[in-house]
C-alpha cells in the first residue's frame, strides 16, 4: 500500500462518519407539528377562558390531540419504510422522549383528572418535565444551546408561579413558543440546510 | 520511509466497500442493507457480496428478518469486527509518520 491509497482509505472513513453522523438525526417534523398544535390550543383556551366557555376548551384539547396522533402515525409510518441506521445515541433519546411523553401525559393530563392537584398548576410542573428533557438532550447530543434550554424552561416555570389567573395560561404559551416551538423550527431549518448542502 | 516500517493490513477490511461498511457500522448501533447501499454507493449484488465477506469472518453479525412482507436485512459490528477495525486504524496511522 502507498500513502496515497492510505489517504485514500481515511478520505473513506472520514466520508462515511460524516454521512452517518448526519443520517442519525431524526425527524423534527412530528416535534414541531405538536408545539404548533400545543400553542395553538393554549391560546384558544385563553380566549375561551376569556370568553367564559369553559365547557368547549376540552374540545379544543381533544382535536389537537386528535391531529397530533394521526400526524405522529403518518410521519411515523413514512419514517420507517426508509433505509435506516441506528445508534446508541438514537435509542438514548428514543428512550429519553417516551419517558418525558408518558410524564407529560401524566402530569397534564391523569393527574388533574384525578385531581391531585389543580389544572392551574400544570404549567409549573410541565416545565419541570420539559426541563428535563431538554438539559438531558443538551449533554446526549452534546448541544449547550439544548441544555441551556432546560435551564429556561426551570426559570420560566418558576416565573409562572408568579402569574395568577387566566394570564398564567396565556404566559405557558409564550414559553412554549419561546422554549420549543423556535428551536424545533431552527432545528428543522438547519436540516433542511445541511441536506441541501449534501 | 521503507515498506518495511509500514505495518501490515487486514486483506478482509482493505477493500473500499468493505472499509466503508465497517465505518458505518463503527459509530452505531445498526444499519440497514437499504442504508449501507446508499452510503457506499454500490449495486445490491455487490454489497451483498462484500457483506458475507465480513460476516464469514466475523466481523459483522447480519440478521435477516421481515418488515411486514418484504425481507429486511441488518448489520451490526462485532466485537471481532471493532478490534479489527481499530487495528486497521492503527496500521493506517504507521503510512503518516508523526
Amino acid at each position: 500500500m502507498t500513502e496515497e491509497q492510505a489517504r485514500e482509505d481515511i478520505q473513506i472513513i472520514k466520508s462515511m462518519l460524516e454521512k452517518t453522523k448526519k443520517a442519525t438525526v431524526e425527524s423534527v417534523g412530528i416535534f414541531i407539528i405538536w408545539g404548533v398544535l400545543v400553542t395553538v390550543a393554549m391560546v384558544a383556551s385563553y380566549v375561551l377562558s376569556l370568553a367564559h366557555l369553559y365547557r368547549a376548551q376540552w374540545i379544543v384539547w381533544a382535536a389537537a390531540g386528535g391531529i397530533g396522533w394521526i400526524a405522529s402515525f403518518i410521519l411515523g409510518f413514512r419514517y420507517a419504510r426508509r433505509p435506516r441506521v441506528s445508534s446508541y445515541v438514537q435509542t438514548a433519546a428514543r428512550h429519553l422522549y417516551i419517558a418525558c411523553g408518558v410524564g407529560f401525559a401524566l402530569v397534564c393530563f391523569a393527574f388533574p383528572m384525578l385531581k391531585i392537584y389543580g389544572y392551574e398548576a400544570i404549567p409549573m410542573i410541565y416545565s419541570v418535565v420539559a426541563g428535563i428533557l431538554f438539559f438531558t438532550m443538551g449533554g446526549v447530543f452534546e448541544s449547550p444551546s439544548l441544555t441551556w434550554l432546560g435551564l429556561f424552561w426551570w426559570v420560566g416555570g418558576t416565573c409562572t408561579v408568579f402569574i395568577k389567573g387566566d394570564a398564567r395560561q396565556l404566559a405557558f404559551a409564550v414559553l412554549f413558543l419561546v422554549g420549543y416551538d423556535v428551536p424545533a423550527v431552527a432545528l428543522w431549518l438547519k436540516h433542511r440546510r445541511e441536506a441541501a448542502a449534501r | 520511509m521503507s515498506p518495511d516500517k509500514f505495518a501490515p493490513l487486514d486483506p478482509v477490511i482493505h477493500s473500499p466497500v468493505r472499509l466503508a461498511v465497517l465505518s458505518v457500522l463503527a459509530s452505531v448501533k445498526q444499519a440497514d442493507f437499504g442504508y449501507l447501499k446508499a452510503a457506499t454507493d454500490t449495486t445490491d449484488g455487490n454489497l451483498s457480496t462484500h457483506l458475507a465477506k465480513l460476516e464469514e469472518s466475523g466481523y459483522i453479525a447480519i440478521k435477516k428478518t421481515f418488515k411486514g412482507r418484504k425481507p429486511y436485512t441488518s448489520c451490526a459490528l462485532t466485537e471481532k469486527g471493532r478490534a479489527a477495525f481499530r487495528g486497521y486504524l492503527k496500521a493506517l496511522e504507521s503510512y503518516y509518520p508523526a
